[in-house]
């Protein structure tokens, strides 16, 4: 991908992306059409909008707010606590070796595997959901910054070397601005996993919040309010992430992506 | 090599070796190597791909200190990578995140720099002017072609005023039509502001040009084969020499020299 694309070329991509998703929405209205999972388990796209549209006026709207400001929330601290240590792990070699394998082994587990020990520690509130959003954010971010600073150019290291910076001069004039992009990175794919583990956060007797609508529609065989739910969640992390990827591309506005 | 001087202005190489690897697998890279620049000369090191011109230079730049041997500028031994060494490199390392003013005064706003804030502000605008890069001055690197990124590579180097330029073929990565453009453009900057250089290159006539003097160097592991002086002085060195039949003669027999089954000296 360039930075540098005409307006036709974007719009071109815009239409086909929506033609992705009208693809999707066609054959899944005629599967539920031809009820190809047997009756009633398949609502039809245009019912699970009515039942989006009219949700939003009532209540839905609500928990759509309190989702999206728990995922900011947990995973802006997630990102906050890990972008250090990920700098510290990857700047000394040490730390990294001595980590490394540490920082795998907890990546490795999922969230949701977390939520009982959650409760059992944390209670049922609003702080140990949050835990569970910034565990995921985490290492989701630990991982991309310090593989980002490990790898970083050394030719700019030696650059600034050369003309006089000492090591700290050296971490926060180059290795720091060089690791901006891997941290937008970061951002972007912690925002992704924030969204995927927000269901497993809201297991924990959640009242309200998207992951909640679609545990209680569940419980009461909703099938269409699961399904709003799901697409709601979805809908949700790809405004995010647009919206950081426009942040990400103010930010690193310098990185040249054409040479690469 | 003569004795050692107690206090030589410029760099002083007395026989440092270098080699990689371990055991078995030891390559020697350099082999026991001497030699001096003088402060205000230009010296070219020429030598086969891969011969250890660039290890050389990293030795003296202090990034890979050589197995035995010893580095002197101006009589201070070199211990570690520093501004008295400035380094232009052959990868446009200008800082991509910076614009073109800010990477200049990039060094000059280090602890290591002792001037004041109007000297910084001078030393700027004159090597913003001296590059012709004035109009560039906040640009990003990322606008600018790679002749231009390497004058903004070399006017930062000129910046922190080193005791030595150390030049690792700056000018390889350009097309003929740049190159050509950019050693003018060296040789007038250095007629106006006279340093120390020491240039690497693996281009024959690209060293006599720029230098005083061009040390050619055997294939690995590296002697200093022959040190071929130059005859043109400052304002001499136009685009015409390189036609001049001394030209063209020093330019066969260095080429003879690094082409020699004996290149390794034995």
């Amino acid at each position: 991908m360039t930075t540098r694309v005409s307006a036709g070329t974007r719009l071109a991509r815009a239409a086909l992306g929506t033609a992705g998703f009208a693809v999707v929405v066609l054959l899944w209205h005629m599967f539920a059409i031809g009820q190809v999972f047997g009756q009633g388990l398949l609502p039809t796209p245009a019912e699970v909008g009515r039942v989006i549209v009219e949700g939003l006026g009532n209540g839905l709207f609500g928990d759509l707010l309190i989702s999206f400001r728990r995922v900011l929330v947990g995973v802006t601290i997630g990102i906050a606590i890990a972008t250090p240590i990920g700098f510290v792990l990857g700047w000394f070699a040490t730390a990294r070796a001595m980590f490394n394998p540490l920082v795998n082994f907890l990546r490795a587990l999922p969230p949701i595997a977390l939520v009982p020990l959650v409760v059992i520690y944390f209670g049922i509130g609003e702080l140990a959901r949050g835990i569970v959003l910034v565990y995921a954010a985490f290492f989701a971010t630990i991982v991309i910054v310090y593989e980002g600073v490990a790898s970083l150019d050394e030719k700019y290291v030696r650059a600034a070397q050369t003309l006089g910076a000492n090591r700290t001069e050296i971490l926060a004039k180059v290795v720091l601005p060089l690791s901006l992009p891997h941290v937008m990175t970061a951002a972007r794919v912690s925002l992704g996993i924030g969204w995927a583990s927000l269901v497993a956060a809201e297991l924990v007797a959640a009242q309200r919040g998207l992951g909640a609508v679609i545990q209680n529609a569940s419980n009461f065989l909703d099938i269409p309010r699961v399904y709003a739910g799901i697409i709601l969640i979805g809908v949700s992390a790809l405004v995010m992430d647009v919206a950081v990827r426009m942040l990400s591309a103010y930010v690193v506005r310098w990185q040249d992506r054409g040479t690469r | 090599m003569t004795s050692q001087q107690t206090e030589h202005r410029g760099l002083s190489v007395q026989s440092i070796s270098t080699s990689f690897g371990d055991g078995q697998a030891r390559v020697a890279v350099l082999d026991d190597i001497s030699m001096n620049v003088d402060e205000g000369e230009f010296v070219a090191v020429v030598g086969p791909s891969g011969s250890g011109k660039s290890t050389l230079l990293n030795a003296i730049a202090g990034f890979a200190p050589p197995d035995s041997g010893e580095l002197l500028v101006n009589g201070q031994p070199v211990r570690e990578p520093g501004p008295s060494r400035c380094v232009v490199f052959q990868e446009y390392a200008v800082f991509p995140w910076l614009t073109v003013r800010r990477n200049i005064d990039f060094g000059t706003r280090l602890r290591s720099w002792t001037g004041t804030r109007q000297q910084r502000a001078q030393i700027v605008d004159r090597y913003l002017d001296m590059m012709g890069l004035r109009e560039f001055a906040e640009a990003l690197p990322k606008t600018l072609s790679g002749g231009m990124r390497q004058r903004v590579a070399i006017a930062r180097a000129y910046a922190v005023d080193p005791q030595i330029l150390l030049m690792d073929e700056p000018f390889a990565a350009l097309d003929a039509q740049t190159r050509e453009y950019m050693q003018e453009s060296l040789i007038e900057i250095n007629q106006r502001e006279r340093r120390t250089v020491m240039f690497v290159t693996h281009q024959v006539e690209e060293a006599i040009f720029l230098a005083d003097r061009v040390i050619v160097m055997t294939a690995r592991p590296a002697t200093i084969q022959e040190v071929v002086p130059i005859p043109w002085k400052g304002p001499e060195r136009t685009h015409e020499i390189k036609t001049d039949p001394e030209f063209v003669r020093l330019r066969r027999h260095i080429e003879g020299l690094l082409r020699s089954p004996d290149g390794h000296g034995s």
